[in-house]
């Protein structure tokens, strides 16, 4: 049980001149028993009565205006923001605070399920663990720190240049495992020292211009230049000699890239990304449409590895409502991601024992190449068309429509196999009530996606496949040839969706009010997956007096997954 | 045939539109209008209005300077219209005024975006859902931020129960958190674009894993080793709102896993009921499968050893994987 308390008193001091001090001294009272797990993932946590405060100061010039306010919760918990307007020509804000985020410590132990001997010591085959700081508690020290300037220009009336930034920080320590093969699976916990941040530099202008009465324009450029870097040290683990598992020696000294090594592990590489965002927002009040064009420009590099990501997008979007009651608003988007290519390059290590003594894993098994060129995922032209139109049919009552499109052209990743596209199709429908004191809307939605995102390599087939090995572990099944025995396809994204969302809203009175809430959603696959929800909830709001009200709420939120799972019976 | 279909769709939309444009029908978004009124000044309007005096000079649209608002008076008018009529007879359907008694959510929205053009508000499901900027802006008030009517979660999950649902689950991002006690943490809008965007009303320019890299850019990369469904889309394994699993994952491991994977080969081994000798013989065919292999198999966290599962650089140990099982 978490509890949490806060008392606070108010000093507010006001003057005639147009200060305002607001000192807010507080108490808070914090106890938990049983795990603090997930009740307490952003407290600090610190039992008993605890002092905290808050602080505002807020001021107004003939020309210029400020605000202060500070926070001050836990040692770990406080926030601080300012905000001043300087003639209308300069604005500044800030923005900081930091808050604790608890981490779980997986203790691996069920890593120890594994065949025992008489004795109760375990024999191959096992799988074992070893966490080497069992009695460590993991979390992060999150902090924001924003700000963000505004130079407005007198003598070009509507442009302002402006300069953002931004810096998350998050230090601590979290779990780190790995694995490593010896006799078998080898799974290694160590705390992992966090000291990351994330800098956005991020300067822009935007201007209007145009002639308001007829064609009104407001067009924006801004650069991102992100930078993320870990300096926290980098893990280190033991990789362990590869040693069979029956005792037979170093036989599978061939399989493995390395072993008897103390290598780094759990390496968060240092990233940069930029990115140009030109955007384009024309009014054409005469003709009552908007028409809205952005294009992106972005590029992000993986500073270990030098490789990078260039992504490309743009955007029109036209709204028009020249027919009375009548919206329709049509959109094109294209967007373009290249990844680089990777060479994977593979340690091969000679054997030093047994059959393959004297030959590398793929001299072997030549049908087997270790090294390939990553073809990444990643790299995709999508299109993504929609149509939306709302039509008033009565005072009260609007209809609203809406088809959509996007195809997802993968460059490289087939979603099945010889298929590397996706392509979405959503229609949707709904009914909008608005009165004084009634609202409500009524939606049904259709989505119908071919070739849903999927591994098509997920499974072996359910029969006929021989996954039993010969007599050795060296003519017999190969890993690579039972990878490659995966053609089944599974996924848990859905080829057909339903959805209907409905909500009312009844103002009884000035200070009563009764809403209600469904949503219901039908989801399914080829692959044997559906996924079932609803959530129907009602709420009742009473306000007895102008600053005090209370809200009586109900939720119910259901849902069921059903889908098929696949273990091969493998003997090797 | 998809080219095809894009190519129809496409055409269709831009034939509806270009007819549209064509019609010299009356328009519905253009700004509401008060017959024969001529701008007074905000000191005529306090004269009667003198609450609303302190509380508007302190607020942004009381500060606010000639220079920014091109071709709009500035001032209680840019917003409720020109006030002489209304003065004159005190008569409040002379003046515009907002909220569900007011003017059409249309006609309240095309008043704020003549100063507010940045916005896309027509880009936004809340436009095509009649909503208008004062369902959830309060414009009077100084001191909320945003000027909004009541503070973020809240006003969000007055409308979008479901959501609300989801947060409330074990594993969320920390959006109540700061509800309790006002402090600092995160709030929806520093996702979503409630105003409309190019991505589904969420704050990127880009794609959805662009939204999420900025905050949890460890796993930007690119990575040598890729696992597919991490570059594809991160909704895929997570629900960004709440759910019951760890880490936001919309179930538990290793069964979310096993939605696109069949479970390890150790899992399904052929074992041993019972004690196993120190040396045993290869081949188990004739043998029951061993309960510790299923405990095994339902206890597994594939993380556990598949541990850089969002990507890595580095390569794992085996060979005949090409070092691409994410391990290290």
């Amino acid at each position: 049980m978490l509890c949490i308390s806060q008392v606070t008193a108010q000093d507010a001091e006001k003057s005639e001149s147009t200060y305002d001090l607001q000192i807010n001294p507080g108490l808070h009272w914090t106890d938990w028993d049983d795990y603090r797990g997930k009740a307490g993932e952003y407290e600090q946590l610190e039992r008993g009565i605890r002092p905290d405060v808050g602080i505002s100061l807020d001021g107004q010039t003939k020309h210029s205006y400020f605000e202060l306010q500070g926070f001050y919760y836990e040692d770990m918990d406080n926030s601080l923001s300012a905000y001043i307007d300087l003639l209308r020509i300069l604005d500044l804000e800030f923005s900081y605070f930091r808050m604790p985020h608890f981490l779980e410590h997986d203790p691996l132990t069920n890593l120890d399920a594994c065949f025992r001997d008489g004795g109760g010591a375990p024999v191959p085959p096992v799988t074992e663990f070893e966490d080497f700081n069992a009695g460590d508690e993991y979390f992060l020290r999150y902090s924001r720190m924003e700000s963000k300037t505004t130079v407005r220009v007198p003598f070009l009336p509507g442009s302002e240049v402006f300069f953002d930034y931004r810096k998350e920080q998050r230090h601590g320590y979290r779990q780190a495992t790995t694995l490593s093969k010896c006799s078998s699976c080898h799974v290694a916990g160590k705390s992992r020292e966090i000291n990351e941040y994330t800098e956005d530099f991020n300067p822009g202008f935007r201007s209007k211009f145009g002639d308001k009465a007829t064609a009104w324009f407001t067009l924006s450029y801004d650069y991102l230049k992100r930078r993320f870097g870990e300096t926290g040290e980098d893990p280190q683990n033991l990789y362990n000699p590869a040693v069979h598992p029956g005792g037979s020696g170093d036989v599978f000294t061939n399989r493995i890239q390395y072993q008897d090594e103390m290598l780094p592990y759990n390496v968060v590489p240092s990233s940069e990304k930029d990115a140009h965002t030109i955007k384009l927002h024309g009014q054409f009040p005469t003709i009552t449409t908007d028409v809205y064009t952005n294009y992106v420009n972005s590029s992000t590099k993986n500073m270990h590895e030098q490789n990078k990501s260039d992504l490309e997008s743009f955007v029109a979007r036209i709204t028009n409502a020249l027919v009375p009651g009548l919206i329709v608003s049509g959109k094109f988007r294209v967007l373009d991601i290249e990844n680089d290519d990777v060479f994977v390059r593979v340690n091969e290590r000679v054997g030093t024992a047994g059959p393959q003594a004297g030959q590398t894993y793929s001299q072997v098994y030549p049908d087997f190449d270790p090294e390939f060129y990553r073809k990444s995922a990643m790299s995709r032209t999508v299109y993504d068309s929609e149509l939306s139109a709302r039509y008033k049919l009565r005072k009260y009552l609007t209809l609203d429509g809406k088809f959509k499109w996007k195809s997802t052209d993968r460059d490289y990743y087939e979603v099945e196999p010889g298929d590397t596209s996706t392509d979405e199709y959503t229609g949707r429908i709904g009914l909008i009530y608005r009165r004084s004191n009634i609202n409500g809307y009524l939606y049904y939605q259709r989505e119908s996606i071919s070739n849903p995102f999927a591994n098509p390599q997920a499974a072996c087939n359910p029969s006929g496949t021989n996954l039993v090995p010969d007599a050795t572990p060296f003519n017999g099944l190969q890993y690579f040839q039972f990878y490659n025995m995966r053609e089944q396809t599974l996924s848990n994204l859905p080829d057909t969706r339903d959805q209907i969302k409905a909500s009312f809203s009844w103002i009884i009175s000035p200070m009563v009010s009764l809403n209600g809430y469904y949503r219901y959603i039908s989801e399914s696959n080829d692959f044997e997956w559906d996924q079932k929800s609803h959530v129907p909830s009602v709420s009742l709001w009473i306000a007895p007096a102008p600053d005090l009200y209370f809200t009586f709420y109900y939720l119910y939120n259901y849902q069921k997954t059903d889908s098929i799972i696949c273990e091969p019976v493998f003997n090797g | 045939m998809k080219k095809i279909v894009y190519m129809v769709f496409t055409g269709a939309a831009i034939l509806s539109i270009t007819i549209l444009f064509s019609c010299a029908l009356q328009p519905q978004l253009t700004m509401p209008a008060i017959e024969d009124a001529v701008p007074v000044s905000d000191l005529t309007c306090y004269g009667c209005h003198e609450a609303m005096k302190e509380s508007f000079q302190k607020n942004v649209h009381g500060r606010i300077a000639s220079f920014e608002t091109v071709g709009v008076e500035k001032g209680c008018e840019s917003c409720h219209g020109p006030g002489s009529r209304h003065s004159e007879t005190g008569d409040p359907a002379l003046i515009f005024s907002y909220g569900e008694r007011g003017l059409s959510p249309g006609q309240q929205s095309a008043l704020c975006l003549q100063c507010h053009t940045q916005m896309n508000w027509q880009y936004s499901e809340h436009f095509f859902s009649d909503i208008s900027c004062t369902h959830c802006h309060s414009i009077h008030v100084q001191k909320t931020k945003k000027l909004l009517g009541k503070s973020e979660p809240s006003l969000c999950f007055d409308c979008h129960q479901d959501i609300r649902a989801k947060t409330l689950l074990p594993n969320h991002h920390p959006v109540w958190e700061g509800q309790k006690t006002g402090r600092m943490r995160m709030v929806c809008s520093d996702c979503h674009e409630p105003h409309g965007s190019a991505v589904n009303g969420l704050k990127t320019d880009e794609r959805l894993n662009d939204l999420c890299l900025t905050c949890h850019a460890r796993y930007q990369g690119p990575f040598v080793f890729e696992h597919e469904p991490v570059v594809e889309d991160c909704c895929i394994c997570h629900d960004p709102h709440g759910s019951v699993a760890d880490n936001l994952l919309k179930q538990n491991e290793p069964y979310i896993c096993l939605q696109c994977h069949q479970f390890h080969f150790h899992e399904g081994k052929i074992g041993y009921e019972g004690n196993v000798p120190a040396s045993p013989p290869r081949n188990y065919t004739d043998v029951d499968s061993h309960s510790n292999s299923w405990r095994m198999a339902w206890a597994t966290k594939c993380t556990q050893c598949h541990s850089q599962i969002h990507g890595s650089d580095l390569p794992s140990q085996s060979v005949p994987g090409s070092g691409g099982a994410l391990t290290r």
